[in-house]
């Protein structure tokens, strides 16, 4: 959504009784700077890309890719995570490449979707038996890979302008509150 | 002494007020309505209504990580970080930098502050509930602590008085435990937590599930409209500032009620060092002040001066003005920095629902429902003997895209961008007793860039605090239970002082200056014109959220205190 349909939204709001000043719609950044990106190599960047695609593929909606997806997930890992969460970013996608050496001489990217489904199933299913389990013997330990791996692609799948406009509905300006509201056959779940 | 007294005219006011948050801006409001010439000083820099809510209408994909924090700002923000909430993109800017302003935890202490023009009134959750007779009784009933020198009834008609000019929507209940109030319309419960509603009502004779009562405008009155301010739009985005000015803030209602006076003075940047006493007078004359910037000193002189600095810095303040009446800060009683509470949270219980899959919520409602205390109410508690209680703040929301979804592909994308299935959550607010021992001081050595002493905080939550989680733990899982939740996943994290943002006492009043620090207007016993109206004055804590009692506690005492000016009294 641009601005100008946001000014729009909000006037119509407050019936034009409040002039909003300029500086409330004031960005704090331009979107998605690649640039700033200097995390990955070339090959881990390609590796992120396909994983991603996998994990939020295009539909009738736009993809992780589509969205930027690949992107923002290296600035928040370069940014956001700490220094151990990075490793066990880098060193999953090094594994899972090996694995899928190991496995079918390949490389992921170049594997058909439905296997690269079933390796990630597996990877998920996996981590979360551990988890299970050191819950239970109440044990902290940081989350796996692929775990961290999923949650981020959604994340920046879901705040991302195309993700978050396209694939869900993304609101910022209701207007009013509604407790039992019906819900319309094929309605997306909201973004934000 | 070097004495200029030009400066000391064009530095002399009727009232100083300190600090401009909750407690602050209805200090200024009401000494400027009554014709006084007030200067408020707030430490931080100014932040303007509307102007300054720069990220109010930022979309996540506008702001550098989504809104997320880096670790860059975490690390500045090492101490705000701790709810979990209050540090991202988009309203960290409204908590303190910590390296900037240290302090020392003997024990932990998660203090969130908000050092800035409006105080952590432009991040509060807005929850606005009285305290009840039996709260105002509490203490004397117990034999615990100091009584409290105030009844309800003393507070009654200025809680009407705070809520009408703020607005507050809720419903009338007719409750002995948590009185009604002057309100607008509720905001409605969502139909998984009307389900609740009605099956803890049933099994519970005297339970209550009820909208929450919260500072945000359903219906503005036209006095709330001559200040610019509008009905909520159900954004949920309150903490980095409201456009529409919907829920109560300092700038939104107080400030300008103060400043259309033409009575008041704003000084940013103008962190409070003491206030200045005149032994032979046997009253305050004024404030030391250092510029935050330039880190000039000043001094400010006034007849009446208000401490509203929120609790730990004013009763900072009291312990850092030093005199030969008052060697060791403004007490003589020995309570000073001592009795320091919060509410304990962090305990509850979750759960999912089977049903109303055909229904979802529109709109964000910056708010949810509210279970009244009812343990040692209707029903006693049932482990480990405690005394006091807890009320919960809950809500029921279908699930979205945060859900855990199992798998990948298509498949996955199909679920995460559907509604998931109602679920339910409430968690309980306790309240904490007064305890000697739980105290806020003043290094004797340490001290930060302005030169003021680093404050020591040193008090943690004990077993009545404990015995009582069990009893919060167990039945919101009961009542979620009752209600046909299913997968219910029952919580008692460790409780952590600080955390409920509700610090309150270290100043307490009471009947005597042998017991308190200050009397039943707020004044400090042997200073009748210093007078402490925030968190820092409360003798005990209720299970409430206080920022009502405080406003309605400072309108009170500028009341008397504009009474005694006139009796030439002060």
């Amino acid at each position: 959504m641009d601005r100008r349909e946001l000014v729009k939204i909000m006037s119509v709001m407050v019936g034009g009784t409040i002039a909003l000043p300029e500086s409330v719609f004031a960005r704090i950044a331009e979107p998605l700077d690649i640039t700033k990106a200097k995390f990955f190599t070339g090959k881990q960047r390609k590796l992120v890309a396909a994983i991603a695609d996998c994990i939020i593929p295009k539909t009738d909606t736009p993809g992780a890719v589509e969205a930027g997806v690949p992107a923002w997930i290296e600035i928040l890992v370069q940014d956001c995570l700490t220094p151990d969460d990075q490793k066990i970013i880098t060193d999953g996608l090094s594994s899972l490449e090996a694995d899928v050496k190991q496995k079918f001489n390949s490389t992921f990217a170049k594997l058909t979707v439905a296997q690269q489904i079933a390796l990630l199933t597996e990877m998920e299913k996996a981590a979360k038996e551990t988890e299970a389990k050191n819950r239970a013997a109440k044990i902290q330990a940081p989350r796996a890979f692929i775990r961290q791996f999923k949650e981020l692609t959604k994340f920046c799948f879901v705040n991302s302008e195309i993700g978050g406009t396209q694939a869900f509905e993304f609101i910022i300006t209701p207007g009013r509150w509604d407790g039992a509201m019906d819900l319309k056959p094929g309605q997306k779940a909201y973004s934000f | 002494m070097n004495l200029n007294i030009r400066g000391i005219e064009e530095n002399t006011y009727d009232a100083i007020v300190v600090g401009s948050g909750i407690s602050g801006g209805w200090a200024a409001k009401e000494l400027t309505e009554k014709g006084l010439k007030v200067l408020v000083l707030e430490r931080g820099r100014d932040v303007k209504h509307i102007v300054d809510y720069t990220t109010a209408n930022l979309p996540p994909w506008e702001s550098p990580h989504l809104n997320r924090a880096s670790q860059t700002q975490l690390a500045q923000q090492h101490v705000q970080k701790r709810t979990g909430y209050t540090v991202n993109e988009t309203h960290g800017q409204f908590f303190v930098n910590d390296v900037e302003n240290p302090f020392i935890e003997k024990k932990r202490f998660d203090w969130m502050r908000g050092y800035h023009k409006g105080g952590r009134s432009i991040t509060w959750g807005k929850q606005s509930y009285r305290l009840s007779p039996m709260d105002f009784e509490a203490n004397s009933k117990d034999g615990i602590s100091n009584p409290w020198p105030i009844r309800y009834d003393d507070l009654a008609p200025w809680y009407s008085y705070v809520e009408k000019f703020i607005g507050v929507s809720g419903s009338k209940e007719g409750l002995e435990q948590l009185p009604d109030g002057e309100f607008q319309p509720p905001m409605d419960l969502t139909i998984a937590e009307k389900d609740l509603k009605a099956a803890v009502e049933t099994k519970w004779k005297g339970r209550k599930v009820i909208p929450g009562r919260v500072a945000h405008l359903t219906n503005p009155t036209d006095e709330q409209k001559a200040l610019g301010r509008s009905s909520c739009n159900y954004r949920n985005l309150c903490m980095r500032g409201c456009p529409f000015g919907a829920y109560f803030s300092s700038q939104a209602a107080t400030l300008p009620a103060a400043e259309r006076t033409g009575n008041m003075t704003l000084r940013p940047h103008s962190v409070v060092h003491s206030i200045i006493y005149d032994d032979a007078k046997g009253k305050a004359t004024g404030v030391r002040v250092i510029d935050e910037l330039t880190m000039q000193p000043m001094e400010f002189f006034a007849k009446v001066i208000f401490l509203n600095a929120s609790t730990v810095p004013s009763t900072g303040i009291l312990l850092n003005s030093k005199s030969s009446r008052f060697p060791n800060g403004m007490d003589e009683s020995g309570a000073l920095g001592h009795y320091l509470m919060d509410h304990h949270l962090g305990v509850g219980a979750s759960g999912i629902l089977e049903t109303h899959a055909d229904k979802i919520t529109y709109g964000r409602r910056p708010n949810g429902f509210y279970i009244p205390r009812y343990r040692n109410v209707i029903e006693k508690g049932t482990t480990g003997n405690y005394i006091r209680g807890f009320g919960y703040q809950g809500g029921g929301s279908r699930q979205g895209w945060s859900r855990e979804i199992d798998g990948f592909g298509a498949d996955f994308k199909k679920q995460m961008t559907s509604f998931g299935p109602w679920t339910v959550s409430m968690g309980g607010f306790g309240e904490c007793l007064p305890y000697y021992e739980n105290t806020i001081s003043l290094s004797p050595d340490k001290k930060d860039k302005w030169g003021l002493p680093l404050i020591v905080a040193d008090a943690e939550f004990k077993q009545n605090e404990r015995n009582m989680r069990i009893d919060m733990m167990n039945d919101a899982a009961e009542m979620l239970d009752a209600m046909g939740a299913k997968n219910i996943n029952a919580h008692n994290n460790e409780p952590w002082i600080g955390l409920g943002i509700h610090e309150m006492g270290t100043a307490r009043m009471g009947d005597s200056p042998k017991n308190s620090v200050l009397n039943k207007w707020n004044q400090v016993w042997g200073a009748p014109n210093v007078v402490c109206t925030d968190g820092a004055s409360m003798v005990s804590a209720g299970c409430q959220n206080p920022s009502l009692t405080y406003m309605a506690m400072t309108a009170r005492a500028v009341n008397h205190i504009v009474e005694e000016l006139k009796k030439g009294n002060l």
